[in-house]
């Protein structure tokens, strides 16, 4: 549906160029939700306003839909854009209109009558939940309700596909989730082809299908959630990854964790679970198995991308030999373990 | 007395208001004109941006009392005489535009960029975000500069009385200073406190009703 083949960018400041996006390969299918994560300043606005050419790409293909956007003349680009909505991190509403007008904006566009505008818009405020307020101001209105109001505005002309800018950057956790999971209703609902880009690996784990890093212009890796939260080998992508689970040795065992092993003293591990780790009750069954136990400390496991994965710390309480036993069990199905210290118990 | 008041009232409100309708839409066209010419505008023309950059700037540059004088031929070409209160709105037009021009620009400008960003997204024509997004939007700030126009077309207006143009401030001069009647002063200053009063608290009252930022 997306298709971006050696794009580059290279912008010129005066004497001045810098170049945003080099040598990008991108391609998004029909019905999915594609994310683009990367750090702030690796160029991923740059990357999605190239798509509906509201920047020019210095070099390269984009085709959106089967067309050639870059071959296409002004006229031509103004009636392909109709087809592809897109949304803000600042939403970009009209503040002279109300709710009503601003997703009636593009309707008026195609010259509909005023009944069929009415009944459309009317359609729209219906999905995104805003029947209520047809005629406040984006003024009067929180963020979660004006990106709303900009996603119904996206929607009014019916797009193939919706370019998302950071649409959830201004917004708090709990706003952010329900504005995702409208995106995800829409994409399965209209099968709309959707295309992210954000800083947050959450908004990619919650909704996404498959997911690509920019780094300084580049795209670094790509692929399915699942396969990218298990497989991905970058470090870029490790951190990003780490960054969706917080885990912290609790306060009262930092007291009593060294760095050397005395025999008297048990390992606290880091479990990771990948997306290739095997689908069993693994704790359960070492803790049988080795005869020790395990004393979870914290845990993160969710499901994305139909894979579970996530980290826990534990502390393996038993034998020296069972321990370390357990912990090429842990191994073999391809959890990831990592040993961070020695607990003494008192 | 109130004879010539009233007609120097008359006389001021026909300059003023005919010349800010005229310098409104002309001063309106102008500012846009002066904005989308800009880079990464709708309508980027380097070589035209410059061009109007330079008449505004002219045109601001001018002392009004030296305009008013100075257009005397383009005045009677335009209305016959080059006297009197009719032909007083030619030059008063004329010294508002370029100043009504800058501030419409400067209203634009206020507009925040993702504006933009999205007109282009939804695919308007340079002609609907005109009319759609960059008008309206820009639509108090708009008034704000007609209502300044206003009062400086009031300011304005008692110089046109040197080619006579009639009106209040015309009054005030030939009373006040060269006749030394205080009275008819005090009242000619008045009355132009008053009206200068009523626009600006005009303009406050529209720019109110239409702000929805
Ligand atoms: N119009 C421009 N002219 C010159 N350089 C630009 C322009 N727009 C962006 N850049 C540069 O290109 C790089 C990428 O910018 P971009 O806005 O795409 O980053 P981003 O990944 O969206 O960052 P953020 O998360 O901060 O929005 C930045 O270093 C920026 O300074
Ligand atoms: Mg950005």
């Amino acid at each position: 549906m997306i298709e971006l083949i050696g794009v580059n960018k290279i912008y010129k400041r005066g004497k001045k160029t810098f170049h945003a996006l080099r040598d990008i390969n991108l391609h998004v299918e029909a019905k999915k939700i594609f994310g683009v994560i990367g750090a702030s300043g690796a160029g991923k606005s740059t990357l999605i306003r190239t798509i509906n050419l509201l920047e020019q790409p210095s070099s390269g293909e984009v085709i959106v839909n089967g067309y050639h956007m870059t071959r296409l003349d002004k006229e031509e680009l103004r009636l392909i854009r109709r087809k592809i909505g897109m949304i803000f991190q600042h939403f970009n509403l009209l503040t002279s209109r109300t709710v009503f007008q601003n997703i009636a904006l593009p309707l008026e566009l195609e010259n509909l009558p005023k009944e069929k505008i009415d009944a459309r818009v009317n359609e729209l405020l219906h999905l995104v939940g805003l029947e209520d307020r047809a005629n406040a101001y984006p003024s009067q209105l929180s963020g979660g309700q004006k990106q709303r109001v900009a996603i119904a505005r996206a929607l009014a002309s019916s797009p193939k596909v919706l370019l998302c800018d950071e649409a959830t950057s201004s917004l708090d956790p709990q706003t952010t989730r329900s504005i995702l999971l409208l995106l995800k209703e829409i994409n399965a609902r209209l099968g709309l082809t959707i295309l992210l880009i954000t800083h947050e690996m959450d908004v990619v784990k919650s909704i996404c299908d498959e997911v690509a890093i920019l780094n300084e212009g580049h795209l670094v890796e790509q692929g399915t959630v699942s396969w990218f939260f298990g497989n991905a080998r970058t470090d870029l992508a490790r951190n990003f990854i780490d960054s969706t689970f917080q885990l912290n040795i609790p306060e009262e065992y930092l007291a009593r964790v060294s760095a050397e092993s005395t025999g008297q003293n048990f390992p606290l591990v880091k479990l990771g679970f990948t997306g290739t780790t095997v689908d069993k009750p693994l704790i359960s069954e070492a803790s049988r198995i080795f005869e020790i136990d395990i004393n979870i400390l914290s845990a993160d496991i969710e499901y994305a991308g139909g894979a579970k994965f996530g980290c826990l710390l534990a502390e393996l309480i038993g034998e020296c030999r069972q321990c370390e036993a357990a912990r090429r069990f842990f191994i073999e199905h391809h959890v990831q373990v990592e040993i961070l210290g020695y607990i003494t118990n008192d | 007395m109130i004879n010539i008041l009233t007609q120097a009232l008359g006389e001021t409100l026909l300059m003023v208001f005919v010349s800010a309708i005229v310098a409104s839409i002309l001063g309106l066209i102008l500012g846009i004109a002066l904005e989308v010419t800009k880079p990464h505008q709708i309508l980027s023309h380097p070589q035209a941006h410059h061009l109007l950059e330079m008449i505004v700037n002219i045109g601001r540059s001018i002392p009004f009392i030296i305009l008013l004088v100075a257009i005397i031929p383009l005045t009677r070409l335009i209305v016959g005489t080059s006297i009197g209160t009719v032909a007083a709105i030619v030059p008063l037009s004329i010294g508002a535009i370029p100043f009504t021009a800058r501030l419409v620009e400067g209203a634009l400008m206020e507009l925040p960029e993702g504006l933009l960003d999205a007109a282009n997204a939804m695919g308007l024509s340079s002609l609907q975000i005109i009319t759609k997004v960059f008008i309206p939007e820009a639509l108090p700030g708009i008034i704000n500069s007609i209502t300044m126009t206003l009062v400086t077309l009031v300011n304005y207006s008692a110089m046109a009385g040197t080619i006579g143009g009639g009106g209040l401030g015309d009054v005030a001069i030939r009373y006040g200073y060269q006749r030394f009647d205080i009275k008819m002063m005090f009242l000619t200053v008045l009355i132009l406190v008053l009206f200068v009063q009523l626009i600006q608290y005009s303009g406050n009252y529209f720019v109110k009703k239409c702000n929805h930022r």
